[in-house]
């Protein structure tokens, strides 16, 4: 109904130009115009649809295997000139053929146990030469690669699902979510957000080393984040920032205002084990103190392993029922269907593109 | 072209745009009609969802706790406080002190396990009323507030469900609380 609707005003501005220029605009024309209006617009209402639900997570495994590969070379270049298409008076065009730069070239790449495979830039024009980057990959090595998903909450900025209100006390100590995957496949999972934490790096080995072994068993991305402040309604302000986090996330939120001292801890998901987000709080709770890093990963890895259960998305597609774009949206799509409608009025007035015309060419005008 | 040819040229686009947007009307009239007797079937299943949340809530905690039978009775009017209010006088501490008087036997570690067992099913309790929740918002907001719901459901009338029937469970306190639009200071000694 509510394409129907957008469609209407067009197509009825199509019909418009059909009739009170039936000298110039055919039946065929009138068709391809009404029939334009509606596909060009059905693919805009698709394209909304499709921003507003678009989004990216993060699956975990390890390097599987990594190879150098022949292939074809890749730097062409135009060579030979020669004359060719001459016509009957001797007139010819200069053609050339296509050369390449070497018989092949080489690929250095390495596949992930997920199948998903990445290609190393070359450090000479052939790739002859060993990458450093290729060769600093081990099999074995976690990998952390963005695939895209459909979030139908991230539609719905309504829904009862989704946190309100709750960012303003928090707004300067949110972080931003980590999505981006850095150095081909690599990613940080653990924030520091005002504690001054010995060795993020190894923090961020240790969850790497758990998401390699249990992300695609468990369909799990692990992320860590330390915040200095003791009240915990923090959690709700980073889940109304963070939108809950991506389908498969499992955040872990420590509040800590005396390194090492654990204030608090609260755990995010939009899983339903809601035994691993009571239990694993307790645990970590338990241990008390950031300085026990291998004990706070061992709880996490263990109960993520023994508890976590994805909740799919699919679950949440009810939402998506009688979706339309925002006014905004919908009047950038109105707008569009108009301009389409008066533009191939315009154009087919203008132009015979059927050659249809020549019934009513004694009445034809120059623009 | 003729005055004659010309209205048959605009009646004939008109029926064209008339049978284009006529059948995008009926099958979005059949989809509604899908759409709302989907919604209302899922509210009725998610009902049953929380009823056996709840039922499983308050058997999981007898029988970590091993609470004799005959006592369960009291047990399910305990859990059903400590579901509401964890941290209050008729929460999960009385719970707690109703166990452990039932079966002073028992190893300390079964009684934090059985607070986290109350917790972990007021969280999954919590979860699925929001569910509900959540559905029944989506439902009423397509009915209400789409161009689809509003248009169709002048020829149908939905909701056919009476939606107060699924109501999420609250407390007596919340309902006295919400009734008098007062809510007294929490006493927490």
């Amino acid at each position: 109904m509510y394409l129907a609707l957008l469609l209407l005003l067009p197509m009825l501005i199509g019909l418009g130009s059909f009739v009170f220029f039936s000298r110039r605009i055919t039946w065929k024309e009138f068709v391809l115009l009404e029939g334009t209006v509606v596909l060009v617009m059905g693919m805009g209402y698709l394209v909304a649809l499709d921003q507003s639900t678009a989004d990216t997570e993060i699956w975990s495994g390890r390097i599987a295997q990594k190879e150098r590969v022949k292939v074809s070379c890749r730097h062409s270049y135009s060579c030979n000139p020669h004359s060719c298409n001459c016509d009957s008076k001797g007139n010819c065009s200069t053609c050339y053929d296509t050369c390449y730069e070497h018989s092949f070239d080489y690929d250095w790449d390495a596949r992930s146990t997920n199948g998903e495979s990445v290609t190393i830039n070359t450090v000479d024009r052939q790739g002859l030469v060993m990458p450093p980057r290729w060769g600093a990959i081990y099999v074995g090595e976690p990998t952390a690669f963005s695939h895209g998903f459909t979030n139908y909450i991230k539609a719905v900025p309504n829904s009862v699902l989704r946190r309100r209100g709750t960012t303003d006390k928090f707004k300067s100590r949110i972080p931003s979510y980590p999505k981006g995957v850095q150095d081909y496949y690599r990613c940080n999972r653990f924030l520091s957000v005002g504690v001054p934490v010995n060795h993020p790096d190894q923090w961020n080995w240790l969850l790497n080393e758990v998401n390699a072994d249990l992300g695609a068993a468990k369909q799990v991305n692990v992320i860590l984040v330390v915040v200095n402040t003791n009240d915990s309604d923090y959690q709700y302000a980073l889940e109304e920032s963070w939108l809950g986090g991506k389908k498969n996330d499992l955040i872990v939120l420590i509040g800590s205002t005396q390194y090492p001292k654990i204030d608090w801890v609260r755990i995010i998901s939009w899983s339903t084990s809601e035994d691993l987000k009571i239990i694993l709080r307790d645990r970590l709770q338990a241990i008390g103190s950031l300085d026990l890093r291998d004990s706070i990963i061992a709880a996490i890895r263990q109960e993520v392993r023994a508890r976590f259960v994805r909740h799919p998305m699919k679950e949440f597609k009810y939402l998506m029922t009688g979706y339309q774009p925002g006014t905004t949206g919908t009047l950038v799509l109105l707008g569009l269907g108009v301009m389409l409608s008066v533009g191939l009025s315009v154009w087919f007035y203008r132009q015979d593109i059927f050659n249809e015309e020549w019934r009513n060419k004694w009445e034809r005008k120059s623009w | 072209m003729g005055t004659k040819k010309l209205v048959i040229a605009a009646v004939a686009g008109l029926l064209g745009i008339g049978l284009v947007l006529g059948a995008f009307g009926v099958v979005g009239f059949f989809g509604f009609q899908n759409d709302a007797n989907r919604f209302e079937n899922d509210i009725k299943a998610q009902y049953s969802v929380n009823q056996n949340v709840y039922d499983n809530g308050w058997k999981m905690v007898r029988e970590k706790a091993k609470v004799p039978a005959i006592y369960e009775e009291q047990l399910e009017k305990l859990y059903k406080s400590a579901l509401d209010a964890r941290y209050g006088d008729q929460g999960a501490k009385g719970l707690l002190l109703f166990i452990k008087e039932q079966n002073p036997q028992l190893d300390p570690v079964v009684y934090t396990q059985v607070q986290q067992a109350v917790e972990i099913f007021r969280k999954s309790f919590e979860q699925s009323q929001t569910e509900l929740v959540s559905r029944k918002q989506t439902y009423s907001n397509y009915l209400t507030a789409t161009y689809s719901g509003r248009f169709y459901n002048m020829f149908s009338s939905y909701p056919h469900l009476d939606l107060t029937k699924y109501d999420i469970v609250t407390s007596e306190k919340t309902e006295a609380d919400f009734s008098s639009k007062r809510a007294p200071e929490l006493e927490l000694k």
